[in-house]
């Protein structure tokens, strides 16, 4: 990071009875502006790390650090923070102009001051016309709009988010991601984002935070998370689950060998230096091979040269489709010595088919005939094949 | 940050000494009395009292009165509560709010309201005889077991209406459905499905039914004469009249033992009608009356019901109004000003309505006090302690008023004679109902509201002020209306702990019927009118705040 942070978390611990450990010892820096995602599944610990940030949880021990400033003696009330929660906590018995007034109030701003700032809020979120009216008269939208008014208004030095488009259906969520994101680098504030919809943390954040059980896994920014997770278990969360594992040739170097054929490793990037790997085949990286028929006598992965072009090719039975509208979401089931493999391809509904002038629509085998993929290398992702890390013992608390 | 202990387990100490002063030492009384209590006069021992047939025959007629009003009033209660849970008619919700009436009217007040109606000289007595030319009037109601009846269940379809009426609107219009696209229909399809989804609601508010009739005192005191004695009733006159302190004691204990258990399998069969059935909002499951026969059964239902709710007392009204048979005259209201007797004992009974609105307000401020703190030391989640105190707290819910009345007779010492008795046993009675209607409101409110408040720079006391104040404020409202009607209409207990120099209404009322002559008799009826309208108002103020209430958020 080439800022200093302006949040620095260091060994925060919590635990939560003798069995469940929510935070096993996070270090995490924010820089500035930025936004950061914490990711991950339910019962992670991100929940609790942005309460203990906030100052709702007191952490076992670690040290929250904001400005160079220890949090730990400031109660939660004095830290000028803003915190929207999932299901936007706005204050029943006061209109909307009056919940986002509220942190105003708190300090002690002049009336005329908090009027003028409220309208302002409200305008950032579209809302002007709303100031009268009572929360119970809004829609899910509105509300979440409102509740990030709420938070933003007193111009807090961090933002929380914790999951705030959870309780809003897909379309809305869609929409107001983008939005979200808008208003916050207008704002210009450092915000941690809690969510566990990873297309979310991807559209929000500058940075993702990956954490499963209890710890932080990897950091990144979004594209470098989505291309290259460090390992198995995160790879899974991030819903691959074409994982094939793939070792070195002890005869022939430049051979990998898998449980549903041999390729050759010059074509795999990262794969040079490791012996033992996982190959992570990516869902959109297939497209159908027309260009012969499907023949179940060759290996079912193979090389396979199209058009002067190193690629792969890969032959199974098609055993399940769904048809979403663009694409066709597909499972191949790739006979395997021990348990055939069951590998899934998100495949364009369209494709061109010589003729470049035209894209033409797919036309798939009925369920149980072969099919025939050629898979793009390149959206191949080598990971190191170890032991797969304890993130086993998933906990509740949220 | 280093703990300490939260203020409010020192706030509660409070409520708690309260109760263990003003509720538990006289119960623990009454027990020590009823075992090896020395004084009264014609005492025997407790296997004497159990030989005696007066006690078995009293213990029978308390049970099988309450058995009979329970399914008297099931009976009238659950064609209404299917009306009120499948229509949607124009009036409902005044009908809905009509229906608290019966839970706020002093029994004193209703007791006199059935005289007035179908008593001897009732309204209704009075036209059937000069409608049918009689010399006599043709109803001997009075003095009867049909008048304890009717006016019980007077006072409990409520009960039935509201409970299991709620239940059944909120049920999933889709499992009937769902069982009647599988085959089910009609009786079947009640018998079924309909039936045993609602059991527990049905189960729980019979029980509750039971529970006020077994203890009933006013009605049966008033409405039955002499002729009739509940348990509650001979407590009364066994400690007051005959002095027999053992015996009452020995009559309390058996109650308190009956009640307790009903009320323990009350509190389980209503943890189970809380069971998520997967509810739905009433708007989705009522529907307008369409065919004929619906518009029918509504118009039926809904005129049986008002007329129930307002006859008795638009008849009080009429009747305080007319008594005498001179035309429309003001003359007994004016009579309550005068002290006729000019006796120590017997003030101005206009000084009655003084002493209860005083009285009142004493019980609104003390029960309002010590129930908020109750409540919140209930409402703390997880805690062992509050999981503890919840049964202790709603205690005196369970023990009647009579008992609680001779509890201090017996415990009292020097503060026998206090006035602030009246107000401090009105706490007691009031403040489980405040408890009850407060903690629901204070578990509703989200935690993140407060943290909310918290992270954009609240205190932890501007907090409370900020969230809870101003959503309890409307439940607090609530709940001192209630306190309000309650203390007003007290009877039972006010009868044995008030000073004979500072009556209240009700005892007044009482008083003025003991007394032979019209004038008395009308005494009574205008002072039971202004009762019924003080506490009417009490009702208003309940569901103007009671309405629109924000659980649901």
């Amino acid at each position: 990071m080439n800022q200093s942070p302006i949040l620095r978390l260091s060994g925060i611990r919590k635990r939560y009875g003798p069995n469940t450990l929510a935070l096993a010892g996070v270090d995490l820096d924010v820089a500035p502006g930025e936004i950061v995602c914490l990711l991950g599944p339910s019962g992670c610990g991100k929940t609790t790390l942005l309460r203990v940030v906030a100052g709702l949880e007191t952490p076992d021990s670690g040290a929250v650090w904001f400005n160079r400033q220890d949090l730990s003696v400031v109660p939660v009330h004095q830290r000028r923070f803003g915190f929207m929660f999932q299901d936007f906590a706005l204050f029943p018995h006061k209109s909307v102009a009056e919940n986002v007034a509220f942190g105003l109030r708190m300090e002690r701003l002049p009336a005329a001051k908090i009027k003028t700032r409220v309208e302002e809020m409200l305008r950032l979120v579209g809302l002007q016309a709303y100031a009268e009216r009572s929360v119970f008269e809004l829609s899910g939208g509105e509300r979440q709009r409102v509740a990030l008014a709420r938070s933003l208004a007193p111009a807090p030095q961090l933002l929380m988010l914790d999951e705030p488009l959870g309780s809003l259906d897909r379309t809305l969520r869609e929409e107001l991601m983008m939005e979200l994101r808008a208003i916050l680098k207008r704002v210009g504030v450092t915000a941690l984002y809690v969510t566990h919809d990873q297309e979310e943390a991807y559209a929000v954040g500058d940075r993702i935070v990956i954490m499963l059980a209890g710890d932080i896994v990897q950091i990144g920014a979004p594209q470098a998370v989505y291309r290259q997770p460090a390992d198995r278990s995160i790879a899974r969360f991030l819903g691959f689950s074409n994982i094939l594992p793939a070792q070195r040739h002890p005869q022939q170097p430049d051979l990998l060998h898998t449980a549903i054929g041999d390729i050759s490793s010059e074509q795999i990037a990262g794969a040079e230096s490791l012996d033992r790997l996982l190959l992570l085949i990516r869902p959109e990286s297939a497209r159908i091979d027309s260009s012969q028929p499907a023949d179940a006598r060759q290996p079912y992965l193979r090389d396979h040269r199209q058009a002067s072009h190193a690629c792969l090719g890969l032959t199974g039975y098609l055993s399940g489709r769904s048809f979403r509208g663009s694409q066709y979401r597909i499972a191949l089931r790739v006979p395997a010595p021990q348990d055939d493999l069951i590998l899934t391809f998100d495949l364009p509904a369209y494709q061109s088919s010589g003729d470049p002038g035209a894209l033409h629509p797919v036309e798939l085998p009925a369920d149980g005939e072969l099919l025939r993929l050629t898979i793009y290398p390149n959206l191949i992702t080598v990971m190191e094949d170890e032991a797969e890390p304890d993130h086993a013992t998933q906990r509740s608390a949220g | 940050m280093p703990k300490r202990i939260q203020p409010i387990y020192i706030l509660g100490v409070i409520p708690a000494l309260f109760l263990a002063f003003f509720f538990f030492y006289p119960l623990a009384n009454i027990l020590r009395v009823s075992f090896t209590g020395e004084i009264g006069v014609q005492d025997g021992g407790i296997a004497e009292i159990l030989q005696r047939p007066f006690f078995w025959r009293i213990l029978w007629f308390t049970t099988w009165q309450a058995a009979a009003s329970t399914l008297l009033t099931l009976a009238v209660g659950m064609p209404l509560a299917y009306v009120f849970a499948h229509f949607d008619f124009a009036g409902k919700t005044v009908l809905r709010a009509l229906t608290t009436i019966p839970f706020v009217m002093p029994t004193v007040v209703v007791a006199v309201a059935f005289t007035s109606l179908l008593g001897r000289t009732g309204l209704l007595n009075q036209w059937l005889q000069a409608l049918l030319r009689l010399d006599q009037p043709p109803l001997s109601l009075e003095q009867t077991i049909w008048i304890i009846l009717l006016a019980h269940a007077f006072y409990n379809v409520s009960v039935i209406v509201r409970t299991v009426g709620g239940f059944w609107a909120n049920l999933n219009p889709a499992i009937t459905e769902a069982a009647s696209v599988l085959g089910a229909s009609g009786l079947r399809l009640f018998a079924t499905v309909t039936l045993p989804l609602l059991m527990p609601s049905i189960a729980a508010s019979s029980l509750l039914v039971f529970l006020f009739c077994f203890t009933s005192f006013g009605v049966v005191l008033i409405l039955g004469g002499l002729r009739f004695a509940t348990i509650e009733v001979e407590i009364y006159r066994q400690a007051v009249s005959l002095f027999n302190l053992r015996a009452a004691a020995f009559l309390s204990l058996v109650q308190m033992a009956i009640t307790f258990t009903v009320m323990s399998v009350y509190t389980r069969l209503q943890a189970r009608t809380s069971i998520p059935l997967d509810m739905r909002p009433r708007s989705v499951t009522a529907r307008r009356p369409v065919t004929t026969i619906d518009r029918a059964v509504v118009l039926l239902s809904a005129g049986f019901m008002l007329f129930v709710l307002l006859a008795p007392l638009a008849a009080l009204l009429w009747q305080s109004v007319t008594l005498g048979g001179q035309g429309i005259t003001l003359d007994y209201y004016q009579e309550l000003t005068i002290n006729r007797r000019q006796s120590a004992f017997y003030v101005s009974p206009l000084t009655a309505v003084r002493n209860s609105l005083f009285f009142a307000l004493v019980t609104v401020v003390l029960s309002l006090a010590l129930g908020a703190i109750s409540a919140y030391l209930l409402a703390r989640p997880r805690s062992r302690l509050s999981a503890a105190l919840d049964p202790i707290f709603l205690l005196p819910l369970g023990t009647s008023a009579v008992t609680l009345g001779y509890g201090y007779i017996i415990s009292m010492g020097t503060l026998r004679t206090s006035i602030w008795l009246v107000p401090v046993a009105h706490t007691l009675i009031a403040m489980p109902f405040v408890v009850r209607t407060v903690l629901p409101a204070l578990r509703g409110i989200d935690p993140r509201l407060r943290e909310s408040a918290m992270v954009m720079g609240a205190s932890p006391r501007r907090t409370w002020r900020e969230v809870d104040v101003p959503i309890l404020a409307r439940t607090l409202a609530v709940g001192a209306a209630f306190a309000f009607t309650i203390s007003l209409g007290e009877f039972g207990a006010t009868l044995l702990v008030s000073r004979p120099d500072v009556p209240t209404m009700p005892v007044v009322i009482f008083r003025a019927l003991g007394q032979p002559g019209l004038l008395n008799y009308g005494q009574a009826l205008a002072m039971s009118a202004i009762l019924m309208i003080v506490s009417a108002l009490g009702l208003i103020a309940i569901e103007r705040f009671r309405f629109e209430d924000i659980g649901e958020f």
